[in-house]
């Protein structure tokens, strides 16, 4: 900071404040002139040029038989207090009224009628002096107080109901809604729901609890969610996979009610789910970002949704602190969101969805800013966490097949607003039903060549022919599509094929090897860590027995025997 | 079979999906009745009547009482079809006082724009006894405009008041400040600018410290300094706080009416007339209401399309251009 920049700053606000100022000194001074003092000339300090007299005080408070000035006092409070009180009972019930109820007067809805209201405030009031002048002389209230409590109320009514309406339409409807939340339903609250057996069951004998059917959201001619159907069943962790933009969250804000569809339904336990709005659906979201309330303390910040739905303030403490405790976050209750780390940020937003033990619990990929070893970490614990989260379905989006495949009961791929396969993940992985999925649910992605089968004989790229594996048997010749995930395929020793390094990485104790061969680029992921240099030549030996085949419409046809999906069970 | 193919592949455990039931309810049906809903009438009705009652009626009326000759000599309403309204398109004095509002309104508004934003940037961030000159700088605003424009009368005054002594201490001319032409329309002005920055001041200031952090520590990154981060990174981020300030401050500013009233009574001749005050010359003190109450109307149906011209230009000049 440069002194001239301070000098300025301070002498823009002092200027200011002299100016400010300027008129109110300025009365002071008068109001001790005499009137010869007033008469005398411009004078700011008293003593100087006249002798400050205090007759004009005197007057005011009538030592000299002044003037009353009780009354005017008495009629503005009586005309302030009236037109007040008068307008924010009105504004009040009606802001009440507009904020909870669907009025329809001909084409006019109930922001049309705020908008009349509120767009009073722009007529001038001159142009109601007239009317009003003659209203208030034909009903003889010219001059009184009541005629200027009229005249205010109309000034003051139109902004009771503005600011009325805003905080009607803020403020949580928990009281209103607690009520007549399950009323259609036999059981008094939702736990017993639960606990009660649902009509609809499938074989394993799980409820079947949120069932999508046809979900469809469009925007600006973007297909965001396309004809989108599925079912998730309570205690179960359904995991969601798919790239960025895939649509992913616009489905989970779709779950919770945050997003509006244009065509589609949603039960929950048979009952229509999405005509409820948001705050009548018992879900709870944990987002990317740490969203905590940066005001309130990390307990406060668990027991929020507790005491929203009126639990008591020490229970919903008590069940804070169990819920902070299952995060491993004991000890902190106290602390600022602010204060803590990004991970411990996310176990307080974690722990806030789970103390609520919603109907749906929902989680947009929590652990995406996060840390490797961090991420790695809470995905362990997770797992545990949602095992005793039994009656909640919950659903959890990420774009990490370790962690889809990991976390998952039932793993969900999406791809381009549309679900494209469905399945426990040893499934998913083992027979990805399109080559999108392979490339979704392998990470290296699933290296896809095309190629053909002719003559008995596997033939890619023209220059390699591999003789068919078993699981080829049956198929008609013609052109494919073959996958070879990066873990099958090894640096040979033959000279079938060979490819140029063009990019080397290594991650943990693994080498991730990108080659340029006569059929396209090619993914290697080989066990050790090595160092390749860029443009060698290194022999590919690509194993028939691991090849994925897939029809040119990118359906799968044929898969391997295989069992590396339940590589991803190890943790279990 | 283009439907088929979209389906997703589902395993023979999780095909019930595929068979939900296409039941497709009405989106966005209103969830659940309450027992409040039966009396909802009764929430809206009674501020809705007295609305009717003390706005719409009275506004009704006006344009009735527009089309009769009322006056004080000859009360009543007749009809005399648009008469009043060819005398007022011919009256050069109404048109006058329009425009001179419009010059008034934008160029007090712009000030108070400006000068409110550089106060507001001021007491913004790091100054010593900040909240103090927050306070102090709002203080104009919950004074009663009547009142302080009487003050005001007294300071202008043309050898009494201080503003001629300061203009000297500056070696300036005195002004006669209530009296001549262009002088009064200043004071009119200056008087307007200290009673009404401070709201300015507020909007802004609240919407300044309501912007997020982030921008400002990228902009502070990306190496831009003071003077450039104002410009690409504050200005731009204040726009649409920005259009509603202005707005709010014109509405306000095109009902001015009390400070000419005080201050100059619309004088020196019609110098500082604005349409306010002419119809409530020729309404309330002439008594010709039927005209007077054409005059306000007129004056309405004006105001609300500029209103909305200048705000759809505001939004445009400050929202809808993206750096």
């Amino acid at each position: 900071m440069s002194r001239l920049y301070l000098v300025l700053k301070y002498g823009a606000i002092l200027l200011w404040s002299a100016f400010v100022i300027a008129p109110f000194l300025w009365a002071l001074t008068t109001s001790f002139k005499t009137i010869n003092g007033v008469t005398g000339g411009p004078t700011y300090i008293p003593w100087l040029q006249y002798e400050p007299s205090l007759a004009a005080w005197g007057s005011l408070f009538g030592a000299t038989g002044g003037i009353d000035i009780v009354q005017p006092y008495i009629d503005s409070i009586v005309v302030t207090f009236g037109a007040s009180l008068i307008s924010i009972v009105l504004g009040t019930l009606a802001a009440y009224g507009l904020s909870r109820f669907t009025y329809q007067a001909g084409p006019l809805r109930n922001a049309d009628i705020v908008f009349f209201f509120v767009s009073q405030r722009i007529l001038p009031p001159v142009v109601l002096g007239i009317p009003f002048f003659l209203m208030l002389r034909f009903l003889g209230l010219l001059d009184s107080v009541l005629g200027l409590i009229v005249v205010y109320i109309a000034l003051l009514l139109p902004i009771a109901v503005w600011v009325m309406v805003d905080f009607f339409n803020n403020s949580p409807r928990r009281r209103l809604y607690r009520s007549r939340r399950w009323s259609s339903s036999p059981c008094s609250s939702s736990a017993t729901c639960r606990a009660a057996p649902s009509p609809g069951r499938s074989d394993d004998g799980a409820a079947v609890s949120l069932i999508a059917g046809h979900l469809t959201l469009e925007v600006d001619h973007v297909r965001h969610l396309d004809d989108v159907s599925f079912t998730l069943k309570r205690g179960r962790l359904h995991t969601l996979i798919g790239r960025t933009l895939a649509g992913k969250t616009t489905l989970l804000r779709t779950i919770a009610g945050l997003q509006r569809l244009d065509d589609g339904t949603l039960d929950l336990d048979d009952r229509p789910f999405h005509v409820r709005p948001v705050w009548e659906r018992d879900v709870a979201m944990v987002y990317e970002e740490f969203i905590n309330y940066p005001h309130l303390t990390v307990l406060d910040n668990v027991a929020f949704p507790l005491r929203r739905r009126g639990v008591g303030r020490d229970s919903a403490r008590a069940l804070a602190r169990a819920a902070l405790e299952r995060v491993s976050l004991a000890g902190f209750d106290d602390r600022r969101p602010g204060q803590l780390s990004g991970g411990q940020q996310q176990r307080v937003a974690l722990a806030r969805a789970l103390v609520r033990n919603a109907d749906v619990l929902l989680l947009d990929e929590p652990l995406a800013n996060l840390d490797y070893k961090l991420r790695e970490q809470m995905r362990e614990e997770l797992r545990s966490l949602f095992s005793d989260q039994g009656g909640s379905v919950v659903l959890y989006t990420t774009t990490d097949p370790a962690e889809a495949m990991i976390l998952g009961d039932v793993v969900l791929v999406m791809h381009e607003g549309r679900l494209i396969q469905v399945g426990p993940p040893d499934e998913v992985v083992d027979r990805p039903a399109t080559t999108a999925v392979a490339g979704l649910v392998n990470d290296p992605p699933m290296n896809i060549v095309d190629g053909a089968i002719e003559d008995g004989a596997v033939r890619i790229g023209g220059t390699l022919s591999l003789p068919p594996a078993a699981h080829m048997r049956g198929l008609p010749s013609g052109r494919y599509r073959f996958g070879l995930r990066a873990m099958d395929v090894g640096l040979g020793s033959e000279e079938d094929v060979r490819g140029s390094v063009t990019f080397s990485e290594v991650s943990g104790s693994e080498t991730f090897l990108h080659l340029e061969t006569g059929f396209g680029p090619l993914v290697l992921q080989i066990e050790g860590v090595h160092s390749f240099a860029l443009d060698t030549s290194v022999p590919v030996m690509i194993d028939p027995d691991r090849l994925f085949v897939f029809g040119l419409d990118d359906r799968l046809v044929a898969y391997p025997k295989t069992e590396t999906g339940r590589r991803w069970r190890r943790s279990r | 079979m283009a439907d088929r193919e979209r389906q997703p592949a589902v395993s023979p455990e999780f095909e019930s999906a595929a068979e939900t039931p296409a039941r497709r309810v009405r989106l966005g049906s209103p969830a659940g009745g309450s027992s409040l809903r039966r009396y909802q009438l009764y929430f809206l009705l009674p501020g809705l009547i007295v609305l009717l009652l003390i706005i719409l009626f009275p506004l009704l009326f006006t344009i009735r009482v527009s089309f009769s000759s009322w006056s004080s000599s000859a009360p009543g309403l007749n009809w005399i079809a648009a008469k009043n309204y060819e005398r007022l398109l011919a009256d050069s004095r109404y048109w006058e006082s329009l425009l001179r509002l419009a010059m008034l309104a934008a160029g007090t508004v712009l000030i108070e724009y400006v000068l409110g934003f550089g106060l507001a940037l001021l007491v913004w961030r790091e100054v010593k006894a900040k909240r103090f000159f927050r306070v102090l700088f709002l203080v104009p605003m919950m004074t009663t405009p009547v009142i302080m424009t009487v003050i005001w009368r007294t300071i202008f005054h043309e050898s009494l008041g201080p503003a001629n002594e300061v203009l000297a201490l500056f070696g300036l001319p005195a002004q006669a400040w209530l009296t001549s032409s262009p002088a009064a329309l200043i004071a009119v002005m200056v008087v307007e600018i200290w009673q009404w920055t401070p709201f300015m001041l507020l909007l802004l200031l609240a919407g300044l410290l309501s912007l997020p952090k982030e921008p400002f520590l990228a902009a502070a990154i990306d190496g831009a300094g003071p003077i450039r981060t104002f410009f690409r990174v504050t200005l731009p981020l204040m726009g649409p706080i920005s259009v509603g300030a202005i707005i709010i401050r014109l509405i306000e500013a095109s009902k001015i009416m009390e400070t000419v009233y005080v201050l100059t009574s619309g004088g020196p001749g019609t110098a500082t007339e604005t349409s306010s005050f002419y119809i409530y010359i020729r309404g309330l003190r002439d008594f010709q209401i039927g005209y007077a109450a054409s005059l306000s109307f007129t004056y309405l149906v004006i105001m609300i399309v500029s209103l909305t011209f200048i705000a759809k230009a505001l939004n445009r000049a400050f929202v809808g251009r993206r750096v």
